[in-house]
């Protein structure tokens, strides 16, 4: 109780509470603009937080985290363009209630059940986050690398859309990491006897260059092309649904929150699958199932409710193990770094109070979006009419700035757009950017906690398969990984068959 | 539209160039990182090369079946490499390619301009080049957009969030 108290204080202090707000308001902007996504919000502002305390840090970052998965609701409604893929199933009822002219009580909608999403999943984190570190506590070296191949592995398997892609970009990921000097032997690797080198790239000018850059590159080329035209949009503000209608939809919401959270939990998966999911099963269990499509209000809670919910779900993991299970919270678990919160089991004996300071810096994140959604819905509309080059231009900006002040050093902004380069590259050949960003987060554990368990092996393998965790994360990672790549070489081969039979049979006759 | 082919073209293309990197990524890793005792510092990036290596030589193995497989006749392929749409590919890609080395110098250079002339006064230019580059021409929104970017962050960053704003080593305005 008395950590409670003590967290509540440092929430309510004027600094944190302008840090969350901050963060909300740019994460909704972010949000809601199509093509603008949070994940370069949050890139973009973890350099910024460098100056703050802890609490007000971690606060932006929550801001903007949730301000970003409730904005893209805004655009997805108003124009039937989701402003993040979270959004995507909001599309399909969103905008046909925008035609029918309900687009105020559909805003208002989804602002209610993104809240109540997210209020749903942080008390079913806050219950399930110290289960999970406490059996985490038992693990060693061999298990926590367990672990981290574990997660590294889903997200491999599960986000990409090619395996082998999938784990070139973590493969990529690693590689950029071990760049710098060693930190179990102090020896220098690939430095090439500079010193800027020495540090290795940091990771915050590596999450810019992956997510600002190539963003910024693909709106000039589009601005180019053609000028994107200006969207035509009714005033409308958010109307708050009635209590009748709340309560209606109280069990749907209730049960896309479960659904929310459990896929959240889950390393690789996120808001897009979880929505998806969410408005299907809303539509299955839903007296008038014909009405989805045209315009039904279950249409939008149930979506908006699952991606909100997947907030406090993705903490799970990301807490008690120090695993993100995408990029988004990649990114937070590197801003909780660089303040010295090392996320896992370890975080809830040694900062128990900043965990504190977490929910309810989620609590007051959630109220504050509530706020801006309903009251500020006017002022995203005009934002929605800026042409994307424009605000690009105040991206570049940030990049240059974010990237410099890391360790005021040219060189990381020089590394920053080196990097975007590549990674802009790697985008246009498919090379899917979350396993990179997980093999640049995860990578220094993962070498780390295998170097650490073989020398307490005395260099023997066995370590690894003689521990039922850790025997157990490896097989399940190697099967995820497996079965993918069986998946892909049999799809290879079927692609292949009919036309060598019909090949055949042209020969024959 | 993507087309297979030019699917096939790009993860060729891909898969060599990633090959070729993780070939020259291993040789230095070998020749200038030392092993050390146990499983050392050489280890780790060892591996993680010799595995891109094979992961881009499954991709360029994988393309090159593809492209067997659909056989392209080739004179109709030379044919077509003057044609529009090889044409309009072409000019893409060629933009493409100016935008990125656009956009990287531009943040290369603001970052070099903010160190020797601080963010105040090296924001502002840095936003008009970028805007005039794209094609603004009006008064308006130049200066708006290059007063507004300029001191809204040294507002927000500097004053209200407290973070550093760098000053300049040859003029410190602030």
């Amino acid at each position: 109780m008395d950590l409670l108290i003590a967290a509540l204080q440092v929430t309510v202090s004027p600094v944190t509470l302008i840090a969350i707000f901050s963060g909300c308001l740019l994460g909704v902007i972010f949000g809601a603009i199509p093509g603008l996504t949070f994940t370069v919000a949050m890139a973009l502002v973890v350099p910024m937080s460098f100056a703050l305390d802890a609490a007000p840090a971690i606060g932006l970052l929550l801001g903007t985290y949730i301000g970003g998965m409730t904005g893209g609701s805004v655009s997805a409604i108003l124009l039937g363009i989701p402003g993040t893929p979270s959004a995507a199933a909001t599309v399909l009822d969103g905008y046909p209630l925008t035609r029918h002219g309900k687009a105020s009580l559909a805003l208002g909608t989804a602002v209610v059940a993104s809240a109540f999403g997210g209020f749903v999943s942080l008390i079913i984190m806050m219950f399930s986050v110290d289960f999970v570190a406490g059996l985490a506590m038992r693990f060693g070296p061999a298990e926590t690398f367990g672990l981290l191949i574990f997660g590294l592995s889903t997200i491999c398997g599960l986000s990409a859309g090619s395996i082998v892609k999938g784990l070139i970009g973590a493969i990529i990921g690693l590689m950029v990491m071990t760049i710098g000097v060693d930190e179990m032997s102090g020896m220098q690797r690939l430095t090439f006897g500079t010193i800027t080198l020495q540090q290795g790239i940091n990771i915050l000018v590596a999450m810019i260059a992956l997510f600002a850059v190539p963003h910024v590159i693909d709106a000039f080329v589009q601005h180019y092309r053609s000028d994107r035209e200006l969207n035509e949009l009714a005033d409308v503000r958010a109307e708050l649904p009635s209590i009748r209608d709340l309560a209606r939809n109280f069990w749907l919401m209730l049960r896309c929150s479960l659904i929310g959270t459990g896929v959240g939990a889950i390393p690789g998966t996120g808001g897009p699958i979880a929505a998806f999911l969410a408005y299907a099963h809303a539509k299955k269990t839903s007296k008038t199932p014909e009405k989805f499509g045209q315009g039904a209000m279950e249409g939008v809670v149930a979506p908006e409710t699952a991606n909100n919910a997947v907030t406090g779900g993705a903490m799970i993991p990301l807490l008690s193990l120090g695993i993100p299970g995408d990029p988004a919270t990649a990114i937070l678990l590197s801003g909780l770094l660089i303040h010295g919160l090392i996320p896992g089991p370890m975080l809830f004996l040694e900062h128990s109070l900043e965990i504190y300071e977490i929910y309810l810096a989620i609590v007051a994140a959630y109220a504050f979006v509530v706020a801006i959604q309903l009251l500020g819905i006017r002022f995203f509309v005009q934002l929605l009419r800026v042409p994307a080059h424009l605000l690009a231009v105040g991206i570049v900006i940030m990049c240059g700035y974010g990237a410099f002040t890391i360790r005021n050093s040219v060189f990381d902004v020089v590394a920053a757009a080196v990097l975007g380069a590549m990674a802009y590259g790697l985008n246009r050949a498919r090379i899917p950017l979350t396993p990179i960003i997980l093999g640049l987060v995860l990578g220094p554990s993962i070498e780390r906690e295998f170097r650490t368990a073989m020398i307490l092996s005395e260099g023997r393998l066995d370590i690894f398969y003689t521990s039922v965790p850790a025997a157990g994360f490896l097989l399940v990672a190697f099967l995820i990984v497996g079965i993918q790549l069986f998946k892909s070489v049999r799809a290879y081969f079927a692609k292949s068959s009919p036309k060598v039979k019909s090949d055949a049979s042209t020969q024959s006759n | 539209m993507e087309t297979p082919g030019h699917s096939n073209r790009r993860d060729l293309a891909t898969g060599a160039s990633l090959f070729v990197l993780s070939v020259v990524w291993v040789v230095i890793v070998y020749v200038t990182v030392p092993t050390g005792s146990g499983v050392g510092p050489r280890a780790f990036p060892l591996v993680l090369g010799l595995v891109l290596m094979a992961l881009s030589a499954i991709l360029v193995g994988a393309s090159l079946g593809n492209r067997r497989r659909e056989a392209e006749p080739v004179p109709a392929a030379r044919a077509d490499a003057n044609g529009p749409e090889r044409k309009a590919a072409r000019t893409a890609l060629r933009l493409r390619l100016q935008v990125l080395v656009t956009v990287c110098a531009t943040i290369a250079i603001y970052g070099y301009l903010m160190q020797k002339l601080g963010f105040v006064v090296a924001t502002f230019p840095t936003v008009v080049t970028l805007l005039l580059i794209l094609k603004e021409r009006r008064i308006l929104v130049l200066l708006g957009m290059g007063l507004g970017i300029t001191f809204g962050c040294w507002l927000v960053f500097g004053k209200v969030l407290g973070a550093y704003m760098p000053g300049g080593t040859w003029i410190s305005l602030f």
